[in-house]
């Protein structure tokens, strides 16, 4: 008993809050992911919340004998332990995972981060909108010197205005709702510029659009699935591109593997199979198999795909005296090694620097006054097919990905910013002004977006700027059909406080594809913990009124007649 | 709203309430009382008129960004003082409390965006909104006021011999004070990241200052003015503080409780560690502490009113810090 009231007493119970406030606090102020990962889900967090419930099962049971007339705290106390009760069930028995749908499509899987989850029903869209508010826009005029600015005027396509007197005004030409600034390659006067290669991807799952890279500013490019990496190498002169060029074998790309050596000094080889060196101690280290994608199927090391998930390489080291030992290396787990207990031979590790992880990389190596030169390296391929590109030839890369057209060759390159409408109403509004003195256009004119640059006025000290907001979202409307056994069996229209929920999992709209709108991104949960959850809250509320208002109502009544008698 | 005529007949009427309780602060006679609580009631329904009157212009409940929800957090300051006022009497709390929702008021129109903006499609569930906000903020002024006993009682232990209460005032004065004045600083851009740290000490400093500068004549006024004739039982104070406290706390619970049904319906996680949810959290646990000190431990005085004070600035930094200081999913609140 007096352990009981030990464990559950109100000092370890401030104790506990406590160290639980200050774990909190010590969160929020940590990244997200972070925090997540160091102080939420971590252990002793988890401990401590256990800890709690402990110490308030402890007090609860300590103290039966007065639950009668404690009956609102002691339900408030209990009603703890059901929202954890459902914590617990969800993270043991909830799903989560996200999944990204386009008009037509079907899913009837998952991903949960780790794994695929099936779903025993399909999930059909048929349609995605996006409702926007409209935009607003207005244009303001200043000039320096002057008291204060013109007043903020609505902008009307071919609207003219005067302002400041003197003969200025300014004219609105044209009005879009939605524009962006995307950078561009343009010719640069001779001397001033740099090399910039014009491509155009295609024929892979992304629609066909046009890149470009530009020395020194945009070497790389690579697609957001990783499929695909294009990476410019402007060489000196073709002897050094020549070099260089031979140089890229299959393989390149995969990384190294590094040895330390006695003296402090590293020994490095390339993680592809075949490459040997011999270390100051005389032993022979060679690369066996590299296997971007390392998975133990029915006890025997495979290569699950060509993409770079869990890279990993095979190592053999034979020693002076012939004894050989064969180790695999992981590029994202530099510690296996060592957590296995095989400290033995020397430490080897397989470094491979995060931005290389792509199936198909296309190197084109370019010399000023020359062609281009290309190489593509593609994980799994013992060949490098390689060319030299003039403007206009199509490169093949892989059927997955399709082909990149060298569209121009531009000597001399400079980037420029162009105004163009935004293929969603993501952008900002804006107005294509002309500045005016009596009438006649002063300048070019020029698109002004909300909140970019003000425009400079030709004379007098004069600018323009659009102020407001883009389009903002008002809705998504992701509407779904239910497909089970081949028979529609319900409909809904998903939005943001309206999810679908059917066969025990939910579906909630949880993003979109915010540069074309095309596709929509619902999150999948199944949350069996929620009506536990919910019957905590309910309990929680009901136990503090019940024993702030209730009980000193009750115990009023019963005491109100004893006063009376004496 | 700003451009609202009721708004400006709202301002004047606080300002009138504010000076009346301010020159009644000691007063005891009943006609005094009730027409300073009249007026009081007369104000808070104007108050509630100007809420409406926004509520019908935007079309949905105004409980979206900071100019809305000083607004609200105003009107739930004055509710609950004149509730305090109607059951413990304590009327020298007056001339703070409708202060604070003057103060709250100016805030929201001094600082803050006053323009009626559309919701983003989360926020579009006027039940959710409504509940969730308006319990938030019913805890909010009923904290406030909470805190507002703290600093009596805090003055209240001040006597001839050591002004220690005082300072502990204005150091408990400084705390709120001075985000607000860096919040001020760093929209005016006067204060770029790479500073915040001296120049946060120095403006905590300064405030500090001005805050010693004030609260000791205050308190010296207060005992000269014989504060304490005006509560009768000393014990009233303590036992309105923790009522109200208690009150704070089951309309927090409420708040949270809300929240979490709300993120459940429209991101399909009740509960996600965002930093606008663990701050409410962290301020539940130490009113939660302050609860099981002073009914669990049966302990009083420093120690709970403390406790009550910090639990207040948690109160403050759920509200502000953490929308201008730690992002989160409530990031739009921060306009």
């Amino acid at each position: 008993m007096s352990i009981l009231r030990t464990i559950g007493s109100a000092k370890a119970a401030v104790l506990l809050l406590s160290a639980t406030a200050v774990a909190c606090l010590v969160g929020t102020l940590l990244p997200q992911a972070q925090a997540n990962h160091f102080v939420y889900r971590a252990a002793w967090f988890l401990a401590l919340l256990g800890a709690l419930c402990i110490n308030l099962i402890c007090c609860t049971l300590g103290r039966y004998a007065s639950w009668p007339n404690r009956v609102g705290s002691v339900i408030t106390h209990l009603s703890i332990l059901f929202v954890v009760a459902g914590a617990i069930v969800d993270g043991v028995w909830g799903v989560r995972g996200d999944v990204q749908l386009r008009i037509g499509e079907s899913m009837a899987a998952f991903g949960t981060g780790a794994q695929q989850r099936t779903l025993p029903f399909s999930v059909h869209l048929t349609d995605f909108t996006v409702e926007r508010y409209p935009p607003t826009a207005e244009l303001t005029v200043v000039q320096t010197g002057a008291e204060k600015p013109e007043k903020p005027f609505e902008m009307t396509a071919g609207s003219e205005r005067p302002v400041f007197g003197a003969g200025w005004a300014i004219r609105v030409d044209d009005i879009k709702d939605s524009l962006g600034e995307s950078p561009k390659l343009v010719s640069a006067p001779a001397g001033s510029g740099k090399l910039g290669v014009r491509i155009k991807l295609g024929g892979g799952p992304h629609a066909s659009h046009e890149e470009f890279l530009l020395e020194g500013e945009r070497e790389e490019i690579a697609t957001p699935d990783h499929l695909l990496r294009v990476v410019l190498r402007v060489m000196p002169d073709a002897t050094t591109r020549d070099r260089e060029f031979i140089a890229l074998q299959p393989g390149a790309g995969n990384g190294f593997v590094e040895m330390a050596e006695p003296d402090g000094s590293k020994l490095r080889l390339e993680a592809r199979p075949g490459q040997k060196v011999t270390t100051q101690a005389g032993a022979v280290v060679e690369v066996l198999r590299y296997a971007p994608h390392f998975v133990i199927d029915g006890g025997a090391v495979k290569n699950a795909s060509e993409r770079p998930v869990n890279p990993a390489v095979q190592v053999r080291v034979e020693s002076k005296d012939g004894t050989k030992k064969d180790t695999w290396l992981f590029a994202h787990f530099p510690d296996f090694r060592r957590m296995h207990g095989q400290q033995a031979g020397p430490v080897a590790t397989y470094v491979r620097p995060a931005d290389i992880d792509f199936v198909h990389q296309l190197f084109l190596y370019a010399v000023h006054d020359g062609d281009i030169a290309y190489a593509v390296v593609s994980s799994g391929r013992e060949d490098v097919p390689r060319g030299s590109a003039v403007s206009g030839a199509r490169i093949a890369i892989a059927v997955e990905v399709g082909t990149v057209e060298i569209v121009g060759l531009l000597p001399q390159a400079t980037l420029a910013h162009e105004v163009a409408e935004t293929a969603s109403g993501e952008g900002r509004p804006g107005a294509l002004v002309q500045w005016l003195k009596n009438g006649k256009p002063v300048g070019q004119p020029a698109w002004l977006l909300a909140g970019g640059d003000p425009a400079m006025g030709p004379d007098a000290g004069l600018l323009a700027a659009v102020t407001g907001y883009g389009a903002r979202v008002k809705a998504f409307r992701s509407t779904v059909q239910v497909v089970e056994n081949g028979a529609v069996v319900k409909e809904h229209k998903i939005e943001v406080n309206r999810p679908l929920v059917y066969g025990g999992y939910s579906f909630y709209q949880s993003s979109y594809d915010r540069e074309r709108e095309k596709w929509t991104g619902l999150e999948v949960a199944r949350s069996p913990g929620v009506p536990l959850v919910y019957a905590g809250f309910i309990l929680f509320v009901a136990g503090l009124v019940v024993a702030l208002y209730v009980q000193p109502l009750l115990k009023r009544g019963r005491t109100a007649p004893n006063e009376e008698k004496p | 709203m700003t451009e609202s005529v009721l708004f400006n007949i709202l301002y004047i009427a606080y300002f009138v309430t504010t000076l009346f309780y301010a020159f009644t602060i000691f007063t005891t006679r009943r006609g005094v009382v009730l027409a300073g609580r009249g007026l009081l009631l007369v104000t808070l329904l104007l108050h509630t008129a100007v809420i409406a009157e926004r509520w019908g212009m935007a079309g949905r409940p105004p409980m979206s960004n900071m100019f809305e929800t000083l607004v609200f957090l105003g009107w739930g300051i004055a509710l609950v003082y004149l509730t305090v006022e109607i059951k413990y009497g304590l009327r020298v709390l007056g001339m703070p409390a409708v202060l604070a929702a003057l103060l709250s008021l100016g805030l929201a129109t001094l600082v803050f965006p006053g323009t009626i903006e559309p919701l983003m499609p989360a926020l579009q569930n006027s039940f959710w909104l409504t509940t969730h906000v308006s319990f938030c903020f019913f805890g909010y002024g009923a904290f406030s006021i909470g805190y507002l006993m703290c600093l009596l009682l805090l003055i209240r232990r001040t006597d001839g011999h050591r002004n220690a209460g005082c300072y502990l005032v204005a150091l408990s004065v400084t705390a709120l004070v001075a985000p607000v004045v860096m919040i001020e600083l760093r929209r005016h851009g006067v204060m770029t990241l790479t500073l915040t740290v001296p120049v946060a000490i120095a403006v905590t400093a300064v405030c500090a200052a001005v805050a010693g500068l004030l609260t000791v004549p205050v308190a010296l006024l207060a005992r000269v003015a014989k504060l304490d004739s005006t509560v009768k039982n000393p014990d009233v104070l303590e036992t309105a503080l923790h009522r109200t406290l208690l009150l704070g706390f089951l309309f927090l619970s409420i708040g949270i409780v809300t929240g979490s049904v709300w993120a459940q319906e429209a991101w399909g996680r009740y509960w996600g560690w965002d930093p606008k949810e663990t701050w409410s959290f962290i301020t539940w646990l130490i009113y939660g502490i302050h609860l099981h000190v002073r009914f669990g431990w049966q302990k009083r005085g420093v120690l709970t009113i403390w406790l009550a004070i910090l639990g207040y600035w948690a109160v403050v930094f759920t509200y502000f810090g953490v929308n201008f200081l730690l992002s989160g999913l409530h990031s739009y609140a921060a306009s």
